[in-house]
């Protein structure tokens, strides 16, 4: 039977979906794909043209969130008018806000996810791609209206941020305050840091330190190395002769 | 980034910890020093590291932001323990939290309806259009276009608030003013974390839009549907702020009169309704069209008994008419007075209270009084009231009065502003 794509794309979405409450009550480790199928009143085997593992559903969910994530900032009012700093938080709140009806689930998952060395190292990678895109396409716009200059090892930054996410998951799911108002505060206060370093262009500066410590320490000693390289020759040659 | 306020407990602990550390070191100064001093030098020594203590305090305090330092600025306020030197440095200093950012103003709204802004309402600007005391406002339609006020709270203000009272409290405590200062700081913190339940507030909105109805002064009206514990939403009054009418120099006559709608709410409150808007911020007094006068911010409400105010009702009379019997007759009965007091101590208070009443007459004599040919009449007032500072210890405030002299002096403060006449003269105090 041939369905169309629009379908599988709901199948796939309700798969999902059931899968996250088939492990809230199974947990992982019982919640088997035949499971997950029969909920999902898909067939014992049409549920692997779909997901080949019960993995990689679990990072099926991730990758969702964050597409979906896009699209609500999509429709946030005026988002092209905020800056860089309220971009960044009003993306990890939204984020947040999706994970907050699974938040069981994301407690289950999360140690798989993010701190398994397993066979997926993959489709992780492929999470964290998505990830730091809209990271790279918030900060692009950022230097394109000059809000913060351009960026030293820029890429390193944006892979300082997939960090930031997960320690800030981590902080949530262990966020005990009324509506994880903590949670929020500590997104705030540490943007806001983070932003002043860019914006500051600290990280360049750091690295023109960096880089002068490297030419005058590094390579001049390398220099008085040569002196010696030269000296040991020389002395080679007096006694040596040649 | 400067505007933030140190927000993490650690930091205030700090903070905190550093003023403590002063003060202790002060104390064992003067524990060092005691055995060997006359009994006046002794005296004297208490009474300089009296004055320290406070400094202390307070200097730490004025290191802090937000909602420590409001604390602070409504304690100095009331006790006459702060150096007037600190006092200045804590009024100048800001005591608003921090602007709430797009992100968290978002984040705000979806904490309170399980959804954005944009389903919310039928619009929503992200841009605040004026700071509130907890908390800022923004302008917004409802689905069929009305145009609404949205007040929205800083998320975690509530906690920040509690741990900030209990941080003055425990610097306090060692101090010969915890005596003076715990009452209050009670008081304050039942005030401001009313304030932080906009439900409360809500309820306070309807209440005065109900009863408070009189000529020229309106007060808008609250979405119930739209308003949770952390957001407020009322129907928007389109006016300016009391100082930037000011600034467009409006005439004696407008400027008499929206002083007369600002005394008439505020005598019909406290006698009638007997509960009042105790913010007399000037950004709580919009002006609208036809010079008729909007009253925002019902977060600060104070409520009174009805013995209270058949006791108040007397002050004016009893201060300006009232012989020397009279005035320790009422001040014991306000519970304000300590029961024990020498004749000759009694005899001093009497003389300060009589420059008191010299001042006060002032302004119950005129049939209006002229805020415009008296512009230092407060600080003559302060200046004098300064002089009961010695018998503090003969003192305890009662609590009713701090917010209810904070409204009344503030009006004052604003009249002074208008530069108005106003008949302060009326039937409740004179009837």
């Amino acid at each position: 039977m041939k369905i169309s794509n629009q379908q599988k794309k709901k199948n796939r979405k309700k798969i999902i979906g059931v899968a996250v409450d088939v492990m809230i009550d199974k947990g992982f480790k019982d919640a088997t794909m035949r499971a997950i199928a029969k909920q999902a009143e898909i067939g014992d085997a049409t549920i692997y043209n779909y997901f080949p593992t019960k993995e990689s559903i679990l990072f099926a969910y991730y990758e969702e969130k964050l597409a979906t994530c896009v699209e609500k900032l999509r429709k946030v009012e005026k988002f092209n008018e905020f800056t860089i700093h309220e971009q960044l938080q009003t993306f990890f709140e939204i984020q947040l806000e999706q994970f907050l009806p699974d938040r069981e689930f994301i407690a289950l998952s999360f140690k798989k996810i993010f701190f398994s060395m397993s066979q997926n190292a993959e489709l992780l990678d492929s999470i964290q791609e998505q990830f730091e895109k809209i990271i790279a396409d918030i900060f692009e716009a950022a230097i394109e209206v000059n809000e913060i200059p351009e960026q030293v090892f820029q890429q390193i930054i944006y892979h300082l941020f997939w960090d930031y996410y997960v320690g800030m998951i981590i902080f949530w799911l262990n966020d005990k305050s009324d509506q994880f108002s903590d949670t929020s505060v500590m997104i705030d206060k540490t943007l806001d840091l983070f932003c002043a370093i860019l914006k500051a262009g600290a990280v360049n500066k750091l690295f023109d330190i960096g880089s002068y410590f490297f030419k005058n320490h590094f390579l001049g000693r390398l220099d008085r190395f040569k002196k010696r390289v030269d000296t040991i020759k020389l002395i080679k040659r007096e006694f040596m002769g040649k | 980034m400067s505007e933030n306020l140190p927000e993490s407990k650690l930091r205030r602990t700090v903070v905190g910890g550093k003023t403590a550390a002063n003060v202790s070191g002060k104390v064992l100064k003067y524990l060092a020093k005691k055995p060997f001093l006359k009994k006046e030098d002794q005296q004297r020594a208490r009474a300089s590291l009296e004055k320290d203590y406070a400094a202390e305090i307070f200097k730490g305090l004025v290191m802090l932001k937000g909602t420590a330092l409001k604390i602070a600025q409504m304690l100095s306020f009331e006790l006459d323990i702060v150096p007037p030197s600190i006092r200045k440095e804590l009024e100048k200093s800001y005591n608003r939290v921090p602007p709430i950012n797009r992100a968290l103003v978002r984040k705000a709204i979806v904490n309170a309806f399980d959804q954005s802004p944009e389903s919310t309402f039928g619009s929503f600007d992200y841009q605040a259009f004026a700071a509130a005391s907890l908390g800022q406002v923004h302008k917004a339609e409802d689905a069929n276009g009305n145009r609404l006020a949205v007040k929205v709270q800083y998320p975690g203000i509530g906690k920040t608030i509690q741990n900030d009272i209990q941080m003055v409290r425990s610097l306090t405590a060692p101090t010969p003013y915890a005596r003076f200062v715990h009452p209050v700081l009670e008081e304050i913190e039942k005030r401001l974390m009313e304030e932080v339940d906009y439900l409360q507030e809500a309820e306070n909105t309807a209440y005065f839009h109900q009863h408070l109805r009189l000529e020229g002064l309106v007060i808008p009206s609250v979405k119930q549907d739209l308003s949770t514990k952390t957001v407020l939403t009322t129907e928007y009054l389109d006016g300016i702020s009391l100082d930037s009418w000011i600034a467009t120099n409006p005439s004696q006559e407008e400027r008499d009169r929206v002083a007369a709608i600002l005394n008439e709410q505020f005598l019909f409150s406290l006698f009638e309704l007997k509960r009042l808007h105790a913010d007399p911020n000037p950004g709580n007094y919009l002006i609208l069209d036809n010079n008729v006068v909007g009253l925002v911010d019902f977060g600060c409400v104070k409520r009174f008994s009805e013995e209270f105010i058949e006791l108040y009702r007397q002050i004016t009379r009893t201060l300006i008419k009232g012989n020397r019997e009279d005035y320790f007759h009422y001040l014991r009965k306000m519970n304000v007075l300590r029961s024990k007091v020498d004749a000759e101590t009694e005899d001093e208070i009497y003389q300060v209270f009589r420059k008191i009443r010299d001042w006060f007459k002032q302004l119950y004599e005129p049939d209006m009084f002229d805020f415009g040919l008296h512009s230092d009449f407060i600080a003559e007032g302060k200046q004098i009231m300064q002089e009961t500072y010695p018998f503090r210890k003969y003192f305890q405030p009662n609590p009713e009065f701090v917010f209810l002299n904070r409204t009344h002096y503030g009006l004052f403060r604003i009249y002074e502003k208008l530069k108005a006449r106003v008949k302060l003269k009326n039937l409740y105090e004179w009837g």
